[in-house]
């Protein structure tokens, strides 16, 4: 399963020139764009109708079955605090892959449409800029310069309350 | 080429495990008076197999640990030395101590030697003690020593000859030649003197011999371990070429000499001479061993190591299949397709088979109770030696099948309850005999199954609980009010109240700082209860029932406000929808309905939940109330509507997600959407909450 | 491609003699027992035959004997795995037509370069 290392060794079959380079989902959300690895993503899916959990936090949608599994989905808009707008048909959620404390996870993030897939080496991923008023920076790993757009890379592990295991 | 052994790993340490209770129970039923040699074997064998695995998996502690077992169990099974029960007791030891040594084993650890010297030791004395086997180090054989050190070894010359049926055991006289000459240029002279006459000629039989002369000095082990395998199956003789001298045949013959005198192996220094090929049985009295061994092979059912995943991931698969099925069945429902009884038929058929193929795979994760059982007889055994008691341990039931996940969990509880019985449960000897009663007391384990459920249960002869005293101690603890009224049996299940403990002073066996709280808790995450009865005077029992499988349950699915959730079906006594004068609002403690003179508190689940509201509800004579029970307390959950009954798949939310309050988990619903399954248990504790809050605010 | 049975009771041995040889390019079939593995034999024709000795329903030798009766394994090499401590049931299993016998513990490689040199 892949774990962070791992958006590196997938560029590795493309070749010397492109050693270094990652593949990259981007989606947007409020126009800003935002990439996540793509080796994290497990699968993209249309927007469906969601089980509420009582008491749960604001941002989480609710429960789906991903075959036979069940899969939280939270919504990127709250979690970042961005105002919510309704789902249409370019609403999707992106399914991914995570660890959590040794285990692999399934957790689902609704965003507002797929952007693009992208390839970069890791090393022109730049500091995000710590911008206090911007929420979209609140989840930032850093940002990169990709032909002429400004992508966020989303920080999957704060963005999804993952607790990490300490190595 | 290079393999990775640590994969086999896992595997090895799970079947360790098991060869060690299969040692342990084999010693456990062992009878030194009449001892069967089928029973050492198997005892045998499983420490055999846990020597042969450690050493080639690099556990060496476990390797020479065993070693020294297996030696005793071998003088044992070859009837060298006769067992007694001081043997069984240092056998039972080195369970211990194997376990101990696997444990370290698995975290990749070493056991700190001293430790393991003190382990070894008990068996050490036993087999250096009176011992009537040779000590297999036998003085090394002098063969070797023939070169004098002035002579400088240039190879050897070997004179070979297969007996004729030598290939008839797989051997291959040209691979041994060939492999010969690995090491060094080798002269190959054949000598055809004993073919036969062609008529007379058997292709199956070997009539060649050779003299090889391998020009390379090397030891003369190497060249022993090529003939290895033949050295019985040839005549052979080893004569080293020096420098100075020409070889002469002389001492080194013996090799040759001696294989034409005796078909025993020559070098086998190591090896005791037996050559018997059955061990002599000269033990105590032999048992015909045919009962036992009937009873032993019956339960070596045929069977496959599957990674639980994958079995897992299969039942997931077909809790999918059903959820499809019932789909297909709300279609078929549809008034256009009724008219197509074909495809009616093949749906029904369809639901039966989805059915079956449920069941039996849900089979699969079933294992024996005996899993757990099997570590009692020791445990009672010990403890009982222990505390100077006479206990005999009765089980029955023991091939019951449960969940895997079920015999896991209940396992700590059952050893406290066991160990409660033989401790604080069964009176001394002393105090027996002078209560008339026998000496040696009993305790009952027993399963058996009961209407979808499995019953387990522990019951001793001991001195029962008193009701009074029970009361008087939960009043001084404070863990109920002076004036309570409590009846015998509400008096018993006070044992199980946090906090509250029967014993008069901590004996180390049971004062482990686990409570009957615990034992409780326990049950009820597995879906289950417990419940105790007792007399005084005569004896204690404690009954927990269980779900047969964590993974399916009867569900009734509920309408909560917009929602839909499932109650699991063992929990409601009944549902109704109340008459406007059976409603109560109790002042200070919220709602209640009268129910059959009984007062019945009421806890709004779309408030508990949350939930956005559907129709309006709001009287509870307009939706439904279902009585659920929980810690022998009922309460009412009040629901919108009851929606269909149904056997439902039971999905962790802890997988993807984290546990939920009043929530135990979610299934797959027809449609496909997910609907959460309350937790009967957690709402009761909600339900005290609300109760609370009202009285304050009241 | 020489095919292989892997007869042991222990599946960790067992699952460690055929994922070894099957690297090596041997076609191996396995049989937790003297008994499972007779059937077998008898329904295949396998170019050698690894068992261990110490088995229950049906022990190594007693396995070793059996096939040494059939005729399509007349020649067939026939190994033990022994231990050290098992020796006596060396002559044992010679007596019962053994090829010969490996002891352990083995590593891996050594396991492949013996079978290697009795197959040829």
């Amino acid at each position: 399963m892949p774990k962070l290392d791992d958006t590196a060794s997938a560029g590795q079959t493309s070749g010397d020139m492109a050693e270094q380079d990652s593949e990259y989902l981007t989606f947007s959300l409020e126009r800003e764009e935002y990439a996540v690895p793509i080796m994290r993503v497990k699968e993209i899916r249309a927007w469906e109708p969601v089980t509420r959990v009582p008491h749960a936090q604001s941002w989480e949608c609710g429960l789906v079955n991903v075959r036979g599994a069940i899969v939280p989905i939270i919504d990127l808009r709250k979690r970042i605090g961005l105002k919510t707008h309704d789902y249409d048909k370019h609403t999707v959620v992106i399914m991914f892959n995570v660890r959590e404390l040794g285990r692999e996870k399934i957790q689902g993030v609704v965003v507002d449409e797929l952007t693009d897939v992208v390839r970069f080496p890791i090393s022109s991923i730049q500091p995000a800029p710590q911008l206090k008023k911007r929420k979209s920076t609140q989840f930032a790993q850093g940002v990169v310069e990709y032909s002429g757009r400004m992508i966020i890379m989303l920080d999957l592990v704060k963005a999804l309350g993952i607790r990490e295991e300490a190595e | 080429m290079s393999v990775d052994v640590t994969r086999f790993h896992s595997v090895f340490f799970e079947e360790s495990d098991e060869a060690v209770t299969e040692i342990e129970s084999g010693l456990l039923n062992l009878d030194v008076t009449a001892v069967d040699s089928e029973a050492i074997n198997t005892i045998f064998r499983a420490a055999h197999s846990i020597k042969g695995g450690s050493a080639t998996f690099g556990f060496q502690q476990v390797a020479a640990y065993t070693h020294v077992m297996e030696n005793l169990l071998d003088d044992i099974r070859a009837g060298k030395r006769s067992i007694s029960q001081d043997i069984v007791d240092v056998l039972l030891g080195s369970v211990d101590a194997l376990r101990h040594l696997l444990t370290f084993a698995k975290k990749g650890e070493q056991m700190d030697v001293q430790v393991l010297q003190d382990y070894l030791h008990p068996l050490e004395l036993i087999m250096s003690g009176g011992s009537a086997a040779p000590s297999p180090e036998a003085p090394a054989d002098a063969s070797s020593a023939t070169q004098t050190d002035e002579d400088v070894l240039i190879g050897w010359r070997i004179v070979f000859t297969p007996h004729k049926e030598m290939m008839l055991r797989g051997n291959d006289p040209l691979r041994l030649i060939r492999e010969l000459g690995e090491h060094g240029p080798l002269e190959v002279i054949c000598d055809t003197a004993q073919m036969p006459e062609w008529e007379l000629y058997e292709p199956l039989n070997s009539y060649l011999g050779w003299t090889l002369n391998l020009k390379a000095p090397v030891e003369r082990a190497v060249i022993d371990d090529i003939f290895a395998w033949v050295e019985d199956e040839c005549d052979l003789a080893l004569v080293p070429i020096l420098e100075t001298s020409a070889p002469i045949l002389e001492t080194n013959s013996k090799v040759a000499e001696e294989k034409k005198d005796s078909p025993s192996p020559s070098q086998e220094v190591l090896e005791p001479a037996i050559s018997t090929p059955e061990p002599v049985q000269d033990i105590s009295p032999k048992k015909a061993p045919t009962a036992k061994s009937t009873a032993t092979s019956s339960t070596e059912s045929q069977s496959i190591r599957v990674d639980l995943g994958k079995v897992d991931a299969l039942i997931n698969m077909v809790g999918e299949l059903v959820i499809t099925q019932s789909m297909l069945n709300l279609l078929s429902e549809d008034e256009a397709l009724q008219g197509m009884e074909r495809l009616q038929q093949g749906l029904m058929q369809l639901h039966r088979q989805t059915r079956a193929l449920q069941e039996g795979v849900m089979q699969i994760r079933m294992l024996p109770i005996s899993f757990c059982f099997s570590r009692f007889p020791r445990m009672v055994r010990d403890l009982s030696r222990q505390l100077s008691k006479d206990i005999e341990l009765v089980m029955s039931g023991e091939s019951t099948e449960v969940d895997k996940t079920v015999i896991e969990k209940i396992t700590d509880p059952l050893v406290h309850l066991v160990r409660n019985s033989v401790d604080h449960g069964i009176e001394t000897v002393e105090e027996r005999v002078g209560n008339g009663k026998p000496e040696h007391g009993t305790v009952w384990l027993r399963a058996y199954h009961q209407v979808g459920n499995i019953v387990i249960e522990v019951e001793d002869d001991g001195k029962g609980l008193d009701p009074a005293k029970l009361l008087d101690k939960a009043k001084k603890k404070g863990l109920i009010s002076e004036e309570t009224i409590f009846n015998d049996q509400q008096a018993f299940e006070l044992i199980f109240l946090p906090g509250f403990s029967t014993k008069e002073q901590a004996s180390d066996l049971s004062g482990r700082g686990v409570g009957m709280d615990v034992v409780k808790r326990n049950v009820q995450s597995l879906g289950g209860s417990i419940h105790v009865d007792s007399t005084l005077g005569k004896g204690t029992r404690f009954v927990i029932r269980l779900p047969l499988t964590l993974a399916i349950m009867d569900g009734q699915l509920v309408n909560i406000g917009e929602e839909i959730y499932v109650i699991p079906l063992v929990s409601i006594i009944e549902s109704l929808q109340p008459y406007p004068e059976m409603v109560h609002k109790v002042t200070g403690t919220g709602e209640a309905i009268k129910l059959r003179g009984q007062y019945l508190p009421v806890l709004r689940l779309t408030e508990a939940l949350d939930a956005p509201a559907g129709h309006d509800v709001s009287a509870l004579e307009n939706g439904i109330v279902v009585i659920v029970e929980h810690d022998n307390r009922r309460f009412g959950l009040f629901v919108d509507d009851l929606s269909s009954q149904q056997q439902i798949v039971i999905k962790s939310l802890e997988d993807n997600y984290h546990s939920v309050q009043g929530v135990s988990g979610a299934t797959i619903l027809g449609d496909g959407r997910v609907a959460l399954i309350l937790d009967v248990g957690g709402l009761a504790m909600l339900q005290k909450e609300t109760e609370e809050t009202y009285a304050q605010v009241g | 491609m020489a095919k292989i049975l892997a007869v042991d009771d222990s599946a960790s041995m067992r699952q460690m003699v055929a994922f070894t040889l099957k690297g090596a390019g041997y076609q191996v079939d396995e049989a937790s027992n003297g008994q499972e593995a007779l059937g077998k034999a008898k329904s295949n024709k396998y170019d050698l035959v690894i068992t261990d000795v110490n088995m229950p329903v049906m022990d190594g030798i007693t396995l070793i004997k059996n096939l040494r009766a059939e005729a399509s394994y007349k020649f067939t090499p026939l190994l033990m795995l022994t231990t050290e401590s098992g020796a006596d049931k060396k002559s044992e299993g010679k007596a019962a037509g053994a090829t010969g016998w490996i002891v352990k513990p083995f590593n891996p490689d050594q396991l492949v370069s013996t079978i290697k040199k009795v197959l040829g």
